[in-house]
């Protein structure tokens, strides 16, 4: 019989099983014990914020120099959009105690107010794959896997995949496994689909599983369908920019434009109110 | 010991301009992986076993923000790159990023695979022509400047410790 002898690549084969053995136990028991990248978390996050705020100031420096007669045109342009989105802003607000008045008298059931908190985005996902957020809120904050995340004006970053004591790391929708339900916004359409990511192609959503007969045109809307209990109805995703037919004919298909970019979200909204199906 | 604590400085280093500064900079869609480009680098330079380890250093640290199978595939590819080491001239330009750019194939080709949401999502042709061989030639070109500076860091480190780079 050969005897064993010992060389350092069995010691690297018999560390790897360990760890895979230790996360896939942990998960399968749904125990939660101390893992090391809570510690390497806690440890790395400063240095991420420090590194995020010094390079936050000097594009600040950078864009000062460079784009100061863009910033000049742009007031103007904002001064004057401001105007006007306040005059929509009070007809909306008028729409609104209107539906709410007509809620309560078909005695329909309230939409919810989403309490929310902000987070600051510290770091983006270290490979080409799947686009990942870290931001610098975590279980100390009351943090929980799946709540989704959004931008200040509501559209749908993704959801929170991981929680650590003081961060945590969140899946965005451009990872080809993040599904999620949409809608068509337009009224008479109200079309149902599912909108998922293509990695690498920053500014374009799939959105597929439509009916072959569905109303979808371009610049359509669309908007999250509410169906799934981890994502509330009406967050905005994207703009409907190419349309194809799909499985042979059977089903539409979509490329949407979304409303974010990964490398420019600089803080997020992360979504805490329990929601559930209107009446 | 001295090494060591040099090589995990130098991988704070890269997962603070991976994770905070790179993405950030307007270099287009694709970003190089610096985790890989360094177990490659290291495996060349110290062999297998210094090689392995630093990858799963590497490995470990890149899954605290990436797709979850840096773990096994950085480790052997520090592994794999080692056992060319004494095989080729140390001070060669040419022969590191070939390597990185092979490197980069395997670790592509595996995060396929072994990722289902990947695997069942993306057609193999658009992984290939998109993120895996694109991603290859980005790693190759940034290890034309990393591996000498790794190897004159590791030279560095060598002569304050007083002894001789083979």
């Amino acid at each position: 019989m050969r005897r064993y002898k010992f060389q350092y690549w069995h010691l690297g084969i018999l560390a790897i099983v360990l760890v895979l053995l230790f996360s896939w136990g942990a998960n399968y028991l749904e125990i939660s014990i101390p893992r090391p990248f809570n510690f390497l978390h806690t440890v790395t996050a400063p240095l991420h914020r420090s590194v995020t705020w010094v390079g936050g100031k000097i594009g600040n420096v950078r864009s000062f120099f460079t784009e100061y007669r863009v910033f000049h045109e742009d007031r103007e342009y904002y001064e004057t959009r401001i105007g006007q989105l306040e005059r929509e802003l009070s007809m909306a607000n008028e729409v609104y105690l209107e539906n709410e008045r007509l809620r309560e008298l078909l005695n329909f059931e309230q939409r919810v107010n989403f309490e929310t908190l902000g987070a600051r985005v510290i770091g983006l996902g270290s490979d080409n794959w799947g686009h990942t957020l870290i931001i610098d809120r975590g279980r100390k904050d009351g943090l929980f896997p799946r709540q989704p995340v959004i931008t200040g004006n509501g559209y749908l970053v993704g959801q929170v995949e991981e929680v650590y004591s003081g961060t945590a790391r969140v899946t965005m929708l451009t990872n080809p496994g993040f599904v999620v339900g949409g809608i068509v916004r337009r009224e008479e359409s109200r079309a149902l689909g599912m909108v998922r990511g293509v990695p690498l192609k920053e500014g374009f959503y799939l959105m597929d599983n439509f009916s072959w007969d569905a109303d979808v045109r371009i610049d359509d809307v669309i908007i999250t369908s509410g169906m799934s209990e981890f994502f509330p109805k009406g967050l905005a995703i994207g703009t409907v920019k190419t349309l194809e037919e799909g499985d042979y004919g059977l089903t539409q298909r979509a490329g949407i434009e979304p409303f974010i970019y990964g490398s420019t979200i600089e803080e997020v909204l992360i979504l805490f109110a329990e929601w559930g199906e209107e009446e | 010991m001295k090494a060591i604590i040099g090589k995990g400085f130098v991988l704070l280093l890269i997962t603070l301009t991976q994770v905070s500064i790179l993405p950030r900079l307007p270099l287009g869609n694709l970003q190089p992986d610096l985790f890989l480009i360094a177990a490659c680098c290291w495996g060349l330079i110290n062999g297998s076993r210094i090689g392995m380890g630093s990858g799963f250093a590497a490995g470990l640290l890149q899954d605290l923000y990436g797709t979850g199978s840096n773990i096994f595939i950085k480790p052997a590819i520090g592994y794999l790159s080692g056992r060319f080491e004494g095989k080729i001239y140390k001070e060669s330009i040419a022969f590191p990023p070939m390597i990185v750019f092979g490197a980069s194939l395997f670790s592509g080709l595996i995060t396929y695979l072994v990722h289902e949401e990947f695997l069942f999502n993306l057609s193999f042709g658009y992984a290939l022509r998109e993120i895996i061989i694109p991603g290859g030639f980005v790693n190759a070109a940034i290890a034309i400047g990393a591996y000498p500076l790794l190897l004159w860091l590791e030279r560095k480190m060598e002569e304050r410790r007083g002894g001789v780079y083979r």
